[in-house]
């Protein structure tokens, strides 16, 4: 009896000590963290591409591609020097997933060059994203975030991702321009309301910081800036410069989120 | 359409052009003064465009240069955030980010005889937000040498030639009188300003005489369009508003670089 209870005793004291040391708290989060800029890179190159397939001020767009592309390098690096070792289903999803965008880059910069392979971009866009889709469910899961966190960080990245793609349907849809993703882009048309919508969301959940709430209305007012030049028939180029500094304002809402630790 | 819309963001302004002494927190100094300076102007000129907007709406130039203007402001705002990180002037900062977002909105507005004062008023709005934050600044590091003075006159010039453009339409179509006086006063102005040029030798400074001649020209072009009565000038003059910013802001490059 005596025996068991001592057994019974170091399995209790042992296994929170082996668990913990599976999982470290801080490192996954920053590894979710970086996850989800990758994320967000992806769909700024893939709007950085559109841009420059339809012309739309060429030298300041290759050079924004080119440096977008750079800091997803460095950024997927960092993400494969942080993945566990000892989480065999991680390490797979990750591999996957910087496969995928090894070769989705090499396809960029092969367009870059040539202006060609449109169609394979969307195709492996695509994939990336799928593998992303999976990582982030894991890490979600790994974190244990609640049902609300789960919706803040989903509405967080569709702001974005639904700007990004607004604006890419509103370039493609005064372009004669006929490719693959231009059909994808083209049902986000018109869609402006889907972000400002998910921003006044996530500004009513979370936006009670005085430094988040002027951040999150920054946003705001370029999404209805940009809605309305749209909505008025304005060329593009008009709302090109709004466009990029969109870029950094969400950003640095994304830095702040984190550094507050709202939701972690 | 893309073409032109492609040239003038080429060429739009960002918050530096120039190198001008050794001085490192010198030419920073300068640099955030001018940058004030050209979205003054940049208010001006929006100014100008909406108003082109009423009675030539098709006329391919307006677009590119709302957008340059546009471009102007965004650059400037955001250059101003990361220089200006002093707590006394994060008010004033996020306040001109508020006023510009605003008047951004009204940038895309339509138009017409009644409601155009109001927007220009917004304009004038933005230029005086802006003197605040430039007089506070020349206060607090002693920016009252005559390189900063002669780049304020450079970029005041500028600002009366769009003036007087908005002032020639005003009273020709007749509508915000009291915007027609607009006109007279800045004719004044740049009159003045450009003696003041003279007298300082610009036109015979190696450097800057080139750029002094082609400045001279397009005034006088300008001023002869103005009461040109064969046919209708505002085109011209909308073109030549824009030509004697160009080389305004290149001969101040050079006078700051010597």
């Amino acid at each position: 009896m005596k025996s068991r209870l001592v057994f019974l005793y170091v399995i209790l004291i042992f296994t929170p000590l082996a668990t913990q040391a599976q999982y470290d708290a801080r490192q996954l989060t920053d590894l979710y963290r970086m996850t989800l800029q990758s994320r967000i890179l992806t769909e700024r190159i893939l709007t950085d591409v559109v841009l420059l397939d339809n012309n739309i001020n060429t030298a300041q767009s290759r050079k924004k591609l080119l440096n977008d592309l750079h800091r997803f390098q460095d950024l997927s690096d960092r993400i494969m020097g942080q993945v566990p070792e000892n989480d065999p289903q991680l390490a797979r999803l990750f591999k996957k997933w910087k496969d995928r965008a090894g070769h989705w880059i090499a396809t960029i910069n092969g367009f870059s060059e040539n202006g060609e392979n449109i169609r394979d971009i969307y195709k492996l866009t695509k994939a990336v994203n799928s593998s992303f889709e999976s990582l982030k469910a894991h890490l979600e899961l790994l974190l244990g975030f609640t049902n609300e966190n789960l919706d803040n960080f989903s509405r967080l990245l569709d702001i974005y991702i639904d700007t990004e793609r607004s604006f890419s349907s509103y370039v493609l849809r005064r372009s004669d321009k006929e490719t693959a993703y231009e059909k994808n882009y083209k049902d986000a048309s018109g869609k402006w309301n889907t972000p400002i919508n998910a921003l006044l969301k996530l500004r009513k959940q979370v936006g009670q910081k005085a430094d988040l709430r002027r951040q999150m209305n920054l946003l705001l007012s370029d999404l209805l800036f940009f809605k309305q030049a749209e909505e008025r028939n304005y060329d593009p180029l008009m709302i090109y410069t709004p466009f990029l500094k969109f870029d950094a304002k969400y950003d640095r809402l994304f830095e702040l989120i984190f550094k507050t630790s709202q939701w972690i | 359409m893309k073409k032109i819309l492609l040239f003038f963001l080429a060429f739009s302004s960002l918050h530096s052009g120039f190198s001008a002494t050794g001085n490192p927190a010198e030419n920073r100094h300068m640099e955030v003064y001018e940058a004030m300076l050209k979205m003054q102007v940049a208010s001006y000129r929006i100014a100008r465009d909406k108003l082109y907007e009423i009675y030539h709406p098709d006329f391919e130039l307006i677009q590119p240069d709302l957008a340059e203007a546009i471009t102007i402001f965004e650059n400037n705002i955001t250059y101003l955030h990361q220089v200006l990180t002093d707590a006394a002037y994060q008010a004033e900062l996020d306040r001109l980010t508020d006023v510009w977002n605003n008047m951004r909105f009204h940038v895309l507005d339509v138009l017409n005889k009644k409601n155009y004062a109001r927007f220009y008023y917004d304009s004038m709005t933005m230029d005086n937000l802006l003197g605040v934050i430039l007089n506070k600044y020349e206060d607090k590091y002693g920016l009252n040498d005559k390189r900063h003075l002669d780049l304020k006159k450079q970029y005041t010039f500028c600002k009366s030639v769009y003036l007087t453009n908005i002032g020639f339409l005003t009273r020709k179509y007749n509508m915000a009188r009291s915007l027609h006086s607009l006109f007279d006063q800045n004719i004044d102005r740049v009159e003045r300003l450009l003696r003041y040029a003279i007298r300082n030798k610009y036109a015979h400074n190696p450097r800057t005489s080139e750029e002094m001649a082609r400045l001279l020209n397009d005034w006088k072009y300008f001023r002869y369009n103005t009461s040109n009565v064969l046919f209708s000038a505002e085109r011209t003059l909308f073109a030549t508003a824009n030509s004697i910013y160009f080389h305004t802001k290149r001969l101040a490059q050079k006078l700051l670089t010597e």
